[in-house]
């Protein structure tokens, strides 16, 4: 039972907390308190409109009468006065009185107040000479002026009245009080039905924002609730985890975007699992050979010198290739880590694209290879010689490596903007077309057992990526099979 | 911070002390005691319009004259004065004979009549004589509460060209066109049996207490022939106004024979009337005393038949020759009874706002002397009566106990009456719910201004005007009447 209790209030509880409750509070809150605004302001000019309408002409009224008992008020005359004041009122709707100087009723058209003090403000107005005044009250039981009531007043008014006070002078003097009572409770009762309207209407649209709201809230919610879901199972560990994409939205890119980061993840674990495993072969294939080499030494009977010194060579061959994979992966981790630190100093490429020319030109003779060099700018960049060198070298070595006897390989630099571009074409065997997107991988190879044969890592043209890109370069490859390949690197240069 | 704390403090409590600041209604002058006592009228100016002699001699002219009317005087008597004085001015010349004296005049509701010496009948022609009814009747018309005036002379109706004048309501501008229309009247009316007139008459009713005979007037049209029969009619139909007044005959006829005119020795008009004994018990059954009907007749018929001296009434053919009121006697001689027998009993209606059983203001006509129709402190005495408002089905609208010497004085001036009363009728009054106290105050107020030249009542308790009575009505202040608050039955 406590448990079901403590659900219930845990679910409420996150209720309560969740954003698409705080959302459609939000609003509400707005929708009602704009409407309440706009609502309030257009009953008031309403309920202005009307009153004044009522007030000018009841005034008039008031004015019109105070006039008439001007006379029969200065000589006394109660049943002319009496008489004026019962043509004017009718029984319950309006109501004349006379007031003299001291505020006594001295005529009233119901014949009930006479004698009485009216200690009403409009009227003790008038009396001090403040002029005519009007004001609305609220009756009691008895239909009497009991309190003053508001216009905006919503309910506890049992009958709006208005109360006009003129003054009654003779020959310039303050002689008395014209007061004109009148029923505004038609009017009151219109501004009320406005009001219920009004408040009806207010309270169709809030239940209309409120489910507009709800429909609203979850279309922003859904994206994020999927998408929460969708961490979750990443931090699971299912990294094929995908949202769903709908519209355009912020949402829907911050999906895509989501997309985009758990495919690259993928990506990421694959490419490890196959940098793992590509790094175990590599590691495994010259240690399986040196083991086998050893083996043979090992378990000969008849001492061939000859033969094992071949042997020895072999396995100190691997050995070197060990240490140089090994050399490559640190290289690298130490690239990934941001171990590596540029020597950065302002040098000319053309230095060392020519030096690393120079470099392999023996290599190129020796294979039957034609390595010819263009330089058509100096370009002057910032970076580290060394790397920018080992760059050079591993591209202009792999193009020469793969490039059969008779071929050329031909290197140009050259400025193309803002950028130095160094392209080295050659008339190699090419890449195919579906190897091209990879060839910078980690021991990514087109062709494994010839890559291998010419001492290769699998690791260099990934270094040669890293180093370009830590010089806030570009590396891309074009090649079309048995045609040839083209690298171009894109490096910045200084401009003066 | 404590100044801060201070003055948000103050700010808070503001409200608590609306009255700070706030407006009121005036006060009145703080007034000096003034102790009242008795009955005044204080002397005022009154602009009268008199009527005298054009200079043709055939017309009438209106001259304005402001007349003091001092403590003591009627306004009518000063009026009446003037319009005889014919020494102010020579262009200003009475219509009305030298030597001529006003032998008596009567004010009953809004009727006046003047009864003038002969020498107003030493007049030329009865144009003359027109002129003389004209001029007094437009004077008295303007004064307020007039509204019919008839004249006599020497106690009788002297007639024009043979016609009776009657009772005067209406102020005739052009005399020449009047005495044109009544000479094709009397043409038309004299010798001539078909040929009528109509009249304004004073038809004098019984009071129903029995004391008064109060005059009502009303239009009647005769014939020469039927002109005391039509009085005599209207007489026994009974008021048609007055509330007070009886008929004098509720079988509707009271006469046994047909009325006959006889001349006197000495040369005087006495018209005999035989009365129906079975009528005449009726009446008396009625409540009407046997002297008002002799007074009803003869006032009646003094008033409007011309040149009529007397009349000599009998019973079932045995004359009448006495008639007791109240302890008096009249007695008549053998040549009838004569206007000036009953001119002394001529009573006003009065307007009397009493209270009924429920505390609300009611309105009753009663019966009173001229004297005491015209005095507010006689009739706040009368409106205080217990036993007079129990005779006319009411109830007294001032608490018990309290009587005329409650009433310490009562003054009229500029058309308001102050009336002082006792510390007792103030303390009487403090128990009155709020109805009560205003039927109370009303009562007075509507009754005093009732009275002629009374607009508004002014309150004084032992001297001092107080705020008021009980709690609700404001008694610093002229209070105006307030007719609407009767209560009709």
């Amino acid at each position: 039972m406590w448990a079901i209790i403590l659900q219930i209030k845990t679910k409420i509880k996150t209720f309560l907390y969740s954003i698409r409750w705080k959302i459609l509070i939000a609003y509400l809150l707005i929708i009602s308190i704009a409407f309440s605004v706009v609502a309030a302001t257009l009953i008031q000019l309403v309920g202005d409109y009307m009153f004044n309408q009522r007030v000018r002409d009841d005034q008039r009224v008031a004015e019109n009468l105070s006039s008439i008992m001007s006379e029969a008020l200065s000589s006394l005359d109660a049943n002319a006065m009496l008489l004026s004041a019962l043509d004017a009122s009718s029984e319950g709707l309006s109501r004349v009185l006379v007031l003299d100087r001291y505020g006594v009723v001295q005529v009233d058209a119901y014949s009930e107040l006479n004698g009485r003090r009216f200690e009403n403000a409009e009227a003790i107005t008038v009396l001090n000479g403040g002029g005519a005044d009007y004001g609305f009250y609220d009756t009691d039981d008895t239909g009497a002026i009991a309190r003053p009531a508001a216009l905006t007043s919503l309910t506890g008014v049992r009958a709006m009245t208005g109360l006009y006070a003129a003054p009654i002078y003779n020959d310039g003097d303050l002689i008395g009080v014209l007061v004109y009572i009148s029923q505004a409770q038609e009017i009151y009762e219109s501004l009320r039905t406005l009001r219920g309207q009004t408040l009806l209407w207010m309270l169709l649209v809030a239940a209309s924002a409120l489910i507009i709201s709800m429909f609203v809230v979850r279309t922003i919610t859904r994206p994020i609730g999927e998408l929460s879901a969708g961490i979750s199972r990443m931090s699971r560990g299912d990294l094929s985890s995908r949202v769903e994409v709908r519209g355009k939205n912020e949402f829907a890119q911050l999906a895509s975007a989501f997309n985009s980061m758990c495919e690259r993840l993928e990506k990421l674990d694959m490419s490890r699992n196959q940098f793992v495993s590509n790094a175990s072969h590599e590691l495994k294939t010259p240690l399986s050979t040196m083991k086998i080499l050893l083996e043979t030494l090992l378990y000969q009977d008849a001492y061939d010198p000859q033969m094992q010194k071949e042997f020895l060579t072999d396995i100190n061959k691997e050995i070197d290739r060990l240490n140089r994979i090994v050399s490559d992966l640190l290289t690298l981790v130490n690239i990934d880590s941001d171990g590596m630190h540029l020597n950065a100093s302002e040098l000319r490429l053309r230095d060392v694209v020519t030096e690393q020319v120079k470099r392999l030109s023996p290599l190129a003779r020796e294979r039957g290879i034609e390595l010819s060099c263009l330089i058509r700018d100096p370009c002057e960049t910032v970076g580290d010689s060394l790397k920018l060198q080992q760059v050079f070298y591993n591209v202009i070595d792999n193009a020469i490596k793969y490039t059969p006897r008779g071929g050329e390989v031909h290197v140009e630099l050259s400025r193309v903007g803002k950028r130095a571009v160094v392209r080295v074409e050659d008339t190699g065997i090419g890449i195919p077309a579906e190897d091209l997107p990879h060839i910078f991988d980690r021991f990514y190879r087109v062709d494994k057992a010839r890559s291998r044969e010419t001492g290769g890592t699998g690791l260099g043209l990934s270094i040669v990526r890293q180093i370009v890109l830590l010089h806030n370069g570009d590396i891309r490859a074009e090649s079309e099979e048995n045609k040839g390949s083209t690298f171009i690197i894109e490096l910045p240069i200084i401009t003066k | 911070m404590k100044r801060m704390l201070a003055l948000v403090l103050a700010l808070a409590l503001l409200p608590l002390f609306p009255a700070l600041g706030e407006e009121t209604l005036p006060e009145p002058d703080g007034s000096t005691r003034e102790m009242l006592l008795g009955e005044a009228t204080a002397e005022y100016f009154y602009e009268a319009t008199l009527y005298y002699t054009g200079s043709d001699g055939v017309s009438l002219s209106q001259a304005t004259r402001t007349l003091l009317v001092q403590t003591g005087e009627t306004l009518l008597d000063v009026v009446l004065e003037a319009l005889l004085d014919s020494s102010l001015s020579p262009a200003q010349v009475s219509v009305i004979p030298g030597d001529t004296r006003v032998i008596s005049r009567e004010i009953s509701g809004g009727l006046v009549t003047v009864n003038l010496s002969i020498e107003a009948r030493n007049v030329q022609s009865d144009q003359e004589l027109l002129l003389i009814y004209l001029a007094i009747s437009g004077t008295l018309l303007e004064m307020e509460g007039v509204e019919g005036v008839s004249v006599l002379i020497n106690d009788r109706e002297e007639g024009v060209l043979g016609l009776p004048g009657g009772v005067f309501s209406a102020i005739e501008g052009d005399v020449a066109a009047a005495w044109a229309q009544m000479q094709a009247e009397a043409d038309r009316y004299l010798g001539n049996a078909q040929g009528s007139a109509t009249r304004v008459a004073a038809l004098y009713f019984p009071s129903a207490d029995g004391r008064w005979l109060v005059p009502e007037t009303r239009e009647i049209s005769f014939t020469e022939d039927t002109i005391a029969d039509e009085l005599l009619s209207q007489l026994c139909a009974g008021p048609q106004v007055l509330e007070c007044g009886l008929s004098i005959a509720p079988t509707g006829t009271l006469l046994a024979g047909e009325p006959v005119l006889a001349v006197t020795s000495a040369g005087e008009r006495v018209l005999e009337l035989n009365l129906d004994g079975a009528a005449l018990a009726a009446a008396e059954s009625a409540g009407v005393q046997r002297w008002q009907v002799c007074g009803a007749l003869t006032l009646t018929l003094c008033s409007f038949l011309t040149e009529l001296d007397a009349v000599r009434l009998s019973v079932d053919g045995e004359s009448i020759t006495q008639a007791q009121r109240e302890g008096t006697t009249f007695s008549f001689e053998e040549d009838g009874m004569r206007r000036r027998d009953f001119s002394g009993f001529i009573g006003s209606a009065a307007s009397l706002y009493l209270a009924n059983e429920d505390g609300e203001l009611i309105l009753r006509e009663t019966a009173l002397s001229q004297g005491e129709a015209l005095s507010a402190r006689a009739l706040l005495s009368v409106l205080m009566s217990e036993e007079m408002a129990a005779s006319l089905g009411g109830v007294s609208p001032v608490p018990a106990l309290i009587d005329e010497t409650d009433i310490l004085g009562v003054r009229v001036r500029d058309g308001v009456a102050t009336v002082n009363l006792s510390a007792r009728f103030y303390s009487a009054c403090q128990e009155l719910d709020e109805a009560r106290e205003r039927t109370a105050v009303y009562a007075i107020v509507n009754t005093l201004c009732g009275l002629s030249g009374v607009e508004g009542v002014r309150f004084l308790i032992e001297g001092e005007s107080v705020e008021t009575l009980s709690e609700y009505i404001y008694m610093r202040t002229v209070l105006l009447p307030n007719p609407g608050a009767v209560v009709t039955e």
